[in-house]
């Protein structure tokens, strides 16, 4: 294997890309502040975090050069993801499954209460 | 004493393998780290599916401004950190240290921002206690979050600059050659801290803002 594939490269051929890549994400970011203030209801997050998630596929593949990557290293970021996949599902399992029972605790009966602590 | 030689560290037979192992470990490093940001996301995720309104007019107390000039300001500073990286491939010593200063340069100019911030910050009374500014109580729970999730953020970005700092000096005194693997490791980490904060200007900076 070669230690030092891109020796050959010249001063414009190292600043080129880079500075493409940067115009790119810096137009994502300009679109991410004006997508925030348009009306779009609900409908904000999901395109705030959209952009975001593509800022960060064109930094990680780009940027990061994991298009270059071996195997094996996308692999351990796909692997890292996967678990935040698993956190995120199965806490929201929970959460969303039981939250009519969130929030302020629902009167008591007043017959339960005078029955007293041994009435079960 | 060649480059090669003085490139190639223990307990590595040669570059390759040892460029391999260093990309393995900080991927493996790197993959943790996500797990412990995420659960950070995961505790404002539910705390926000239960709290929209508080959360939106919390939101709307953050100052975009140095939000947005921040991110742009690590944008930047992920750019130089590539082209560091790839004048490193090509050898090319003075782009290298130029680029990466560049990048602490940037990384410290974040950190400069941020402190503008929280000066700013405390002074509306926007730290959770006593005197809070948001009379909604649930929006304690967004700058709760906020101070917790930029701080650790901060933290982070000043081991990077220390490790980006760290790196020069190496190469700037020829300890190592600017094509050892410890660039690609420190290129690394100082991306991912860079992408962490992408995940935080949607959640803390454009929120409640239509």
């Amino acid at each position: 294997m070669n230690d030092t594939p891109r020796h050959s490269r010249s001063r414009r051929e190292i600043w080129l890309d880079p500075l493409l890549v940067w115009l790119v994400l810096l137009a994502i970011l300009a679109a991410s502040v004006w997508s925030a203030f348009l009306p779009l209801g609900a409908f904000n997050p999901t395109v705030n975090l959209l952009l975001a998630a593509l800022m960060l596929l064109v930094l990680a593949t780009f940027l990061m050069d994991l298009r270059n990557a071996k195997s094996v290293l996308r692999l351990v970021a796909a692997g890292g993801l996967l678990w935040v996949v698993f956190l995120f599902a199965l806490t929201f399992t929970d959460y969303l499954s039981r939250r009519p029972t969130i929030g302020p605790a629902p009167p008591v009966h007043s017959s339960i209460l005078a029955s007293g602590p041994h009435a079960v | 004493m060649s480059d090669v030689s003085r490139a190639l560290q223990e307990p590595w037979p040669d570059l390759a393998v040892q460029r391999e192992g260093v990309h393995f470990g900080i991927w493996v490093f790197l993959a943790s780290e996500i797990l412990f940001f995420s659960g950070l996301f995961l505790t404002y995720a539910v705390y926000r599916s239960f709290n929209p309104q508080a959360f939106a007019e919390a939101g709307r107390h953050a100052e975009i401004f140095y939000g947005t000039l921040n991110t742009g300001l690590l944008l930047t500073s992920s750019m130089t950190m590539a082209v560091a990286l790839r004048a490193s491939g090509a050898r090319s010593r003075r782009i290298t240290l130029t680029a990466l200063a560049l990048t602490v340069l940037l990384g410290l100019g974040f950190l400069f921002c941020k402190g503008l911030e929280y000066h700013d910050d405390l002074s509306k009374h926007l730290f959770p206690g006593p005197h809070f500014a948001i009379a909604s109580p649930p929006a304690q729970l967004f700058w709760s979050l906020y101070w917790i999730m930029t701080g650790i953020h901060a933290i982070h970005m000043s081991g990077g600059i220390a490790a980006v700092v760290t790196v020069w000096v190496l190469f700037w005194r020829r300890t190592i050659p600017v094509q050892n693997s410890t660039m690609e490791g420190v290129a690394a980490y100082w991306h991912f801290v860079d992408s962490v904060w992408l995940v935080l200007y949607p959640l803390l900076y454009l929120v409640g803002r239509s």
